[in-house]
Formats: C-alpha cells, sequence, structure tokens
C-alpha cells in the first residue's frame, strides 16, 4: 500500500502548497466548480475563432483520442482488465460506421451509435478469456482480438476494401465544415466523459472497481463477477467504436493499417501517462500523446534553426528517443500518471481508486 | 582616412550591383512542401529521399532556377503516419502558395486525394507506387514519377517471355510480403501469367519481417519453378529465402523488384545473390556513366557526407532528382504559356509531356501514360566474395 496520506507530510515545495491552497479554496465552493467549467466550455467555444486550420485538426485529433482513452481506461484502469486489442475495436467501430454509412446513406449519429453497438458486442466476444485469466496474461489474450480482427479487416475484401480501406464523402456539420466537425467531436467527447464519471457513482461503476480489486471477494459479496467483467470489456469498447466512427468521418478513409498492434499500445501508454482510474487523466493522457510529437517536433525545428535540413535528419530519431523517456520517467517519477501531478498541485493525497492493481 | 570614404564608396558599391543582380528574394519563389519519414519503420529511405531532393534543388537553383526562380522546399517528417501526413499537408497548403507536395506512401494520398481533388487542387507526387494511382479520376492532380508494381512484374513478366524461346510455358513462383505493397501487383499479375501463358505454380505470402523462413524455403524449393519472385520486401525475408534455398541446392533464377532490387541491397546478401536479376525504375549506376544527369547525381553523391560512395544511387534518392527535374520542366511549359500556376495547368503540362529527355536516368525518352512513368529496366547483379558488377539484362521497356 502507498504510504501518501496526510498532505502535510507530502515533500512539496511551497509554491505548490499555496498553488493548492488556492486552487482548493475554489474547487471547494460548488459557484467555483460552475465558474470554471463555463469558462471551459467557453475557451473550447471560442478555440476555432483563434487558431488556425492545422490547430483546429490537432484539436479534433485529441478528442477523438480522448474518447478512445476514456474506453480503455474503463477497462483497465477502473476494471483493472489489461488490455492490448483497442485499436482493434476503434476499428470494428470505424468500419461498421462507414459501412453503414456507404451503403444506408444513414445520418451521422446513427452511424455512430451502430459503431458503438458493433464495437460493444465484438468486445463482449473478446472480453470472455478475462473470465479465466488476469493480469499480464489476459493481455497476451487481448492480442487475439488485435490480430484477428485486423485480419478481418484485410482479408474480407469484399465488405472492408481490404488494403485499400474505404473512401467516405464530405461531411459538412453544422454548414460549418471542419469547425463544424470539432464541436460535434468536443462535444461528443465532453458528453461521453461525463457519462464516464458518472459511470463510477453508479452500481456498475463500483462493481467494476471492486472486480479490479478482488474478483473472488466480490463474487463473495454477490457481485456477478462475469457480467461485469464482460460489461467492463464491452463499454470499453463501444467507446472505441464511437471514436472510431469519428476517425472515419474525420480522414474519410478506414483502411486496417491504421489499427495495428502499435497504436493500441498508443492507447495503452495514454491511459498510463494520463492516470490510471481518472477520467481527468484520460484526458491529459490522450492530450499528451497526441500532441507531444507535434511539440518535440516544433521545439526541435526552432532549436534545430527553422528547419535546417541536415539538422532535422539528426533530431528526428532524437524526438522519437525523448517521447520515450518522457513515458518512462512518467512511470519511475509519477506512476499516478498526469492526473497524479493535478492532483498534487490540487493538494488532494492519494485516491483509493488510483491504488496499483494486484498483479 | 582618406581611404576610408574610399572604401565606403566601393562597399555601397558593390552592395547595390549585388541588390541588383540578384532577384527579388522570397516573392517569386516556388513553393514546395515534402514530407519524408525521417522516422518511423521508413526511415531508412527518408534520408535518402529528403538528400536526393536537397541536391536536385541546389543544382537546379544554381543552374538558373526555374526562369530564374529558385524552388524552394519545406522538409518535414510524417513519420510515415496518416494523420500526420494530412494534418501536416493542411498546414501546409493553408496560404494557398504552394505549387506542388510531394508524398510519403499511398495510403497518404489516398486520404488527402477526395480533399485535394475537391479543395486544394495542389499537383502532388508521392514515393509510393501502388497499381492504383493510374486511376486518373480519383488521382486527379497526383503524377507518379515512376511505374507502379504492376509494371514492374509486367516487365519481368517480359523478360521472362523473351528467355522462353521455343520452350514450354515458364514456371513461375511469386513470394511477397503480407503487406500492401506486397500484396498489391498479385492480382494483376495471374491475369497478365493467364494472357502470357506463364504458369504461376507458387504464390507464398510470408511476414514483411522476420526471422524464420524456413518454410517458405522449403515451398520454394517444392515448387521447383524456373523463376522466383520476390515482392513487397525491404531488405528482410527474401534474402533469407534465397540463402536458405540455395542451400536446398533450388536452381531456380531469383528476381526481385524496385526496393527490394536496391545494388547495395543486393550486394549485402553475398554470394548467394550472384545471378540475381532486379526490376528497377531508373539507371542507379552513377559510376563512370557518361549520361550528362547522371554525371552530375555522381558528382554530388560524390561529395555527400551523408552515406559513403558505392558508385550507385538509392531509388528513393534518384526519383527525387527526377520529380524536382520534371518540376522545372512543367512549370517552365507553364510560365511559357501564360498560364497560371495551379495544379489544373501544372497536372496539364505533367500529361503533355512526351519523350521527354531525362539526361540519362532513362535510356529512352519517356512520356506519362496515364499520370506515371511505366518504363524500367533489368539489371543483373553478378556477386562474388571480391567483386560486384551490375549490367542490363533488358534494357528499358515500356509496360504500357
Amino acid at each position: 500500500m502507498r504510504a501518501e496520506t496526510d498532505q502535510n507530510q507530502q515533500p512539496g515545495s511551497p509554491e505548490a502548497g499555496a498553488a493548492g491552497a488556492v486552487a482548493k479554496s475554489i474547487l471547494a465552493s460548488a459557484a467555483g466548480r460552475a465558474a470554471l467549467w463555463i469558462l471551459l466550455a467557453a475557451a473550447l467555444a471560442a478555440f476555432p475563432k483563434i487558431s488556425s486550420v492545422y490547430l483546429l485538426y490537432m484539436a479534433s485529433l485529441v478528442a477523438i483520442n480522448v474518447i478512445a482513452t476514456t474506453g480503455l481506461n474503463i477497462t483497465v484502469g477502473y476494471a483493472g482488465l489489461l488490455s492490448i486489442g483497442h485499436s482493434a475495436f476503434i476499428g470494428v467501430g470505424a468500419y461498421a460506421s462507414a459501412l453503414l454509412w456507404l451503403h444506408a446513406g444513414t445520418p451521422l449519429l446513427v452511424n455512430v451509435v451502430a459503431g458503438a453497438f458493433a464495437a460493444f458486442l465484438v468486445g463482449l466476444v473478446f472480453g470472455v478469456p478475462s473470465l479465466r485469466i488476469k493480469g499480464v496474461y489476459l493481455a497476451i489474450a487481448t492480442l487475439a482480438a488485435q490480430y484477428s480482427l485486423y485480419f478481418i479487416f484485410q482479408q474480407w475484401v469484399v465488405v472492408t476494401g481490404g488494403d485499400r480501406g474505404l473512401s467516405l464523402p464530405r461531411t459538412n456539420l453544422f454548414g460549418l465544415g471542419d469547425v463544424g466537425f470539432y464541436y460535434f467531436v468536443v462535444g461528443l467527447a465532453a458528453v461521453l466523459c461525463l457519462a464516464a464519471r458518472n459511470l463510477f457513482r453508479t452500481r456498475i461503476g463500483r462493481a467494476f472497481i471492486a472486480v479490479r480489486e478482488r474478483d473472488y471477494a466480490a463474487e463473495v459479496l454477490g457481485i456477478n463477477v462475469v457480467r461485469y467483467k464482460l460489461l467492463a470489456f464491452g463499454l470499453g469498447a463501444a467507446y472505441a467504436g464511437v471514436a472510431g466512427a469519428m476517425i472515419g468521418v474525420f480522414l474519410r478513409i478506414v483502411n486496417p493499417d491504421q489499427f495495428t498492434i502499435i497504436a493500441s499500445i498508443f492507447f495503452l501508454a495514454a491511459v498510463v501517462v494520463g492516470g490510471r482510474a481518472s477520467i481527468l487523466g484520460s484526458i491529459l493522457g490522450a492530450g499528451f500523446m497526441t500532441l507531444m510529437p507535434e511539440l518535440l517536433r516544433a521545439v526541435l525545428d526552432l532549436v534545430g534553426g527553422g528547419g535546417r535540413l541536415d539538422i532535422a535528419i539528426v533530431l528526428s530519431p532524437v524526438r522519437e528517443t525523448i517521447f520515450g523517456a518522457l513515458i518512462v520517467g512518467f512511470l519511475m517519477f509519477e506512476p499516478r500518471g498526469l492526473a497524479g501531478i493535478v492532483d498534487r498541485l490540487r493538494g488532494r493525497s492519494e485516491i483509493i481508486d488510483s491504488r496499483p492493481e494486484a498483479a | 582616412m582618406s581611404n576610408r570614404p574610399r572604401a565606403a564608396a566601393i562597399g555601397v558599391g558593390l552592395a547595390a550591383t549585388l541588390c541588383l543582380g540578384v532577384a527579388p528574394a522570397g516573392a517569386q519563389d516556388l513553393k514546395l512542401t515534402i514530407p519524408v519519414p525521417l522516422s518511423g519503420p521508413l526511415s531508412f529511405t527518408g534520408q535518402l529521399q529528403q538528400a536526393g531532393w536537397q541536391h536536385a534543388l541546389d543544382w537546379i537553383n544554381t543552374n538558373g532556377g526555374v526562369k530564374g526562380r529558385k524552388m524552394v522546399a519545406d522538409y518535414w517528417d510524417d513519420e510515415y503516419k496518416v494523420d500526420i501526413g494530412v494534418a501536416g499537408f493542411k498546414k501546409a497548403v493553408a496560404n494557398g502558395d504552394v505549387i506542388f507536395s510531394g508524398g510519403d506512401g499511398t495510403p497518404f494520398v489516398r486520404a488527402i486525394s477526395p480533399e485535394n481533388n475537391e479543395h486544394y487542387k495542389v499537383l502532388m507526387s508521392n514515393t509510393g507506387m501502388a497499381s492504383d494511382l493510374v486511376d486518373t479520376a480519383k488521382y486527379k492532380y497526383h503524377f507518379l514519377v515512376g511505374a507502379t508494381y504492376s509494371d514492374e512484374i509486367d516487365i519481368l513478366f517480359k523478360y521472362i517471355k523473351s528467355q522462353q524461346g521455343s520452350g514450354p510455358a515458364p514456371k513461375v513462383a511469386l513470394v511477397y510480403s503480407n503487406t500492401e505493397f506486397g500484396r498489391d501487383p498479385i492480382e494483376h499479375a495471374r491475369a497478365k501469367a493467364k494472357e502470357l501463358n506463364i504458369d504461376i505454380v507458387l504464390e507464398d505470402q510470408t511476414q514483411f519481417t522476420g526471422v524464420d523462413v524456413t518454410s517458405d524455403a522449403i515451398k520454394v524449393r517444392n515448387a521447383a519453378a524456373d523463376y522466383v519472385i520476390f515482392h513487397g520486401y525491404a531488405g528482410n525475408i527474401w534474402p533469407e529465402i534465397l540463402k536458405l534455398a540455395r542451400e536446398y541446392g533450388v536452381k531456380s533464377q531469383f528476381m526481385g523488384t524496385v526496393f527490394g532490387a536496391d545494388p547495395q541491397l543486393v550486394r549485402g546478401v553475398g554470394p548467394a545473390a550472384d545471378g540475381f536479376l532486379g526490376v528497377v525504375p531508373y539507371n542507379l549506376v552513377v559510376k563512370d556513366n557518361n549520361a550528362p544527369m547522371m554525371k552530375v547525381i555522381d558528382s554530388y553523391l560524390k561529395t555527400w557526407s551523408g552515406k559513403p560512395y558505392t558508385g550507385f544511387a538509392g531509388i528513393g534518392y534518384v526519383q527525387s532528382w527526377l520529380t524536382a527535374l520534371i518540376l522545372r520542366t512543367v512549370i517552365t511549359t507553364v510560365i511559357d504559356s501564360g498560364k497560371p500556376l495551379n495544379g489544373d495547368n501544372l497536372i496539364a503540362a505533367v500529361n503533355a509531356l512526351k519523350d521527354w529527355d531525362s539526361g540519362g536516368i532513362y535510356d529512352t525518352p519517356i512520356s506519362f501514360v496515364r499520370q506515371r512513368i511505366p518504363y524500367s529496366v533489368v539489371y543483373r547483379y553478378g556477386v562474388k566474395a571480391d567483386s560486384f558488377t551490375v549490367t542490363q539484362a533488358q534494357g528499358f521497356v515500356r509496360a504500357e
């Protein structure tokens, strides 16, 4: 058990303590919290006015990744079921919604729901190994989802278009083009994050956490472990399905190479870096993983002298090394991830939910 | 003291001359945006591609530019990822002053083409040679500087037929990787083989990378084909299959396509690759090559510190050179005609190129057919313990 209990005993700089005190006081009052939410919503709404095409693109991408990471966090962080097949579920959602759109011409929301539902069903199926095995063994079993679904995406050419994939027509949401898409996906991400947060105030969410801590104890207490483990997979996959549907609309293309194991590891890293069992962690983790490579590239461009070519060749691999080192650094020094750092700044002590799972 | 005003006058005079002599910088520059895979799975070729562009643009700009205007390129790393490629493209063309975009692989081209066709209309090319790039409606502003993978297989089949004489139908084994790259020409190969009365005795889909190729080598041995074609690999898998098959005493003629037939790569495989045939889209032998452009390329390679000089140029490197030279020609054509420098006029100029002289990169004058250059040459590699030779087994022919 981690021994951080009383914040007074925590080592920390006076500035962090003072900042924590201020933050705490704002957050303590309901009015303060409401004001912060309104401020956040206003900032998100105003963002397209001040951003370039590129920044809007990155923001939309971050929002999609937030949805996917939140789903994975439900399965891995809250329910403690390690899954390396997440991007395959994203693929299921992408293909399902794309196919429905191409063949039935249904509106976007219907496609998104269809994608989520298809991914949910597939998630239930591939959640079955979790009933028998745990931890890293379960992780390997979820690789089965990753590879078998990838195989289907590639080989079922008549339906999925094989390697060439599916090309999707343009969308014009709210008549605002790219900006309309941004509003839609950010709104969707906000709704889904709120839903996830509220899930863990309900019986289902508490059951997930109980299953994560000691599943046999949960069983003894009357929780149907089978149902909740499968539900954890299904729900995580459903979120992935929504993200998949959105990425299809965003890039206007769906092909198997978007849903490889590298992508699964990307989302797992987002969960770990952001903070397991934390919705804020999902948001921060997705943002970090999506934006950090771009940020590093921009920084190295400046250092390298504004795109001078020879230096760029050397610095590109360095960027990858730095990125990897950042992830390892997080795991070593802040196992609770970015959410843990935020909590520390807010002056909160350890939260029960984010204890490391028993192996 | 009296020298100072004099020196100042000379200085001002020199500065004035320089200012007059230099074209107004910036405003007249022709802007290109070039994504290259500097990190990620294709980073081994990214550096080559970028060097090719740098050298080519340097040579063009110091030799009069394009009607006095300089071609200026912005290189950036897209990590061979589609979403980063699309993001970077949108960022680059946002100002509307980019006249050409490179591309890193066919997935990127597929992703950006619908929007480019409708909205941005920027002339583009890319380094992947997928067979469906000849669909000029779908890839309206894209031109491929090279032949497609299906073309390469066709040209190998041409060679095979030329060796047949009056003998029985040649038996061919196709060994390809389980990637899009590997699978791309296979369907076309089947149809073409039927048409040419070539007997495909084995189709073996393998991993793209890996260590154990025993089962594949055994399949090759059992197939007992006259020819074994490797397609869809970089430097892994096919050399191992080749070496193992030789150990098993397989006597087939081994052949490779494009990136798997790069001279340096084949040389590195060793004596097992002696007699290997490779179909490549351009002349890659620069040493002692007297053709004008090849001499220029040779001089740049000799002075380049990025890689040791071998006497051969890489495919990605030559492709960059060739794209730059073609751009110079088509941009000149469009400027001369008085029309605006936009995607429609530029791609029309590309399509109108007939019997263009590449200065030795191709042995024959070339034309674009369905927005690609369907010519390739077949090299025979002589790999011995102490020597390495590259000769033309079949000169440049057209696939279509």
